[in-house]
């Protein structure tokens, strides 16, 4: 049976990160909603969000941060180089409740200096 | 490296990037000269795959502090270098800042110029709590008890992904947020791909 994967609505694809997605190229969009959606899926089928072998190349762990969320463990996830997922299990219920998706884009004067320099091209068509 | 003896000069990259900023901000207090250079740091490990500074980024009590720079104003600074440390006397409070006087040693470069850049842009002006929080963000996979304690400071892809400003978002509301709360939920999602396209409009 399927582990219930359950947004977090106060935070889970707010305004910020649809206006971060939304900086990205049309390529980069879709690449991250493909991770985004493929790690739902794997959420959706894992025995633990942190433990189970093939979630490993989420890179999962464990988000301590600087305040204690009661009632819950988060975990966060890598995606890309730059995007993370932070998600949200309990010891006593099977729900993993997505809290939220972050991106942060390159800032585009540290793009054009490094293309001038002709540094990096590869990484910053 | 780390902390500087009395009268010990910064390293040159280091002193050429705290002069930068000051370039760019006037003096810095204290909070801004220990701090900053680390955001620098960060940024540079993204876009040049390398930090610029060879400074020391400890966990310390109220965030993230380049040690050496710390130490080098708790010395007040030294003879040879391009610095002025200025200690201020407000009614019972003091406070210290650094101000550039001079030319440093060394030069940076036109990348390494642009992310100082950056940083003194995006995060000059943020009061010392600000920058304390910020610095902690990035470094999330410490547990509070790790704040005081002078550990490393991440200096990579996490910590540059955390800068985002939904990230910083999420840590500054964590503390009011109850995931708990089952009427905050949505329903579950049952097929990913067309929540998202729902969600999204992708």
């Amino acid at each position: 049976m399927d582990r219930p994967i359950i947004p977090y609505e106060p935070t889970w694809l707010d305004r910020v990160f649809k206006k971060e997605l939304n900086s990205l190229a049309g390529r980069e969009q879709e690449s991250c909603l493909e991770r985004l959606a493929e790690l739902l899926t794997d959420l959706k089928s894992c025995k633990h969000p942190i433990q189970d072998s093939f979630l490993q190349k989420w890179r999962p762990t464990s988000y301590k941060g600087v305040t204690n969320v009661l009632g819950g463990h988060l975990v966060e996830y890598r995606l890309t180089q730059t995007m993370r997922v932070i998600a949200c299990y309990f010891d006593q219920r099977d729900d993993v409740v997505l809290v939220t998706a972050t991106i942060k884009h390159d800032h585009e004067r540290m793009k054009r200096v490094l293309r001038d320099h002709g540094r990096f091209l590869s990484q910053y068509p | 490296m780390g902390k500087l003896a009395k009268g010990e000069r910064l390293s040159p990259k280091l002193e050429a990037v705290l002069a930068r900023l000051c370039q760019k901000l006037g003096a810095l207090t204290t909070t801004r000269a220990v701090k900053l250079p680390y955001l620098v740091d960060v940024v540079a490990t993204h876009y040049l795959g390398r930090p610029i500074t060879d400074g020391t980024h400890q966990t310390w009590d109220r965030g993230v502090v380049t040690n050496e720079v710390w130490s080098y104003i708790q010395n007040g600074g030294d003879i040879q270098g391009p610095f002025d440390v200025i200690r201020h006397r407000l009614n019972e409070e003091s406070s210290t800042q650094i101000s550039l006087s001079g030319v440093p040693d060394d030069e940076l470069s036109p990348e390494e110029e642009t992310i100082v850049d950056l940083v003194a842009d995006n995060y000059g002006e943020l009061d010392a709590k600000s920058l304390g929080r910020l610095t902690k963000t990035l470094n999330t996979h410490f547990d509070k008890r790790m704040w005081g304690k002078n550990q490393r400071a991440a200096v990579n892809e996490d910590a540059y992904a955390r800068l985002s400003e939904g990230y910083q978002a999420f840590a500054n509301r964590l503390q009011h947020l109850d995931f708990a709360d089952e009427k905050a939920w949505g329903e579950p999602i049952d097929d990913p791909h067309e929540y998202l396209r729902r969600k999204l409009g992708g």
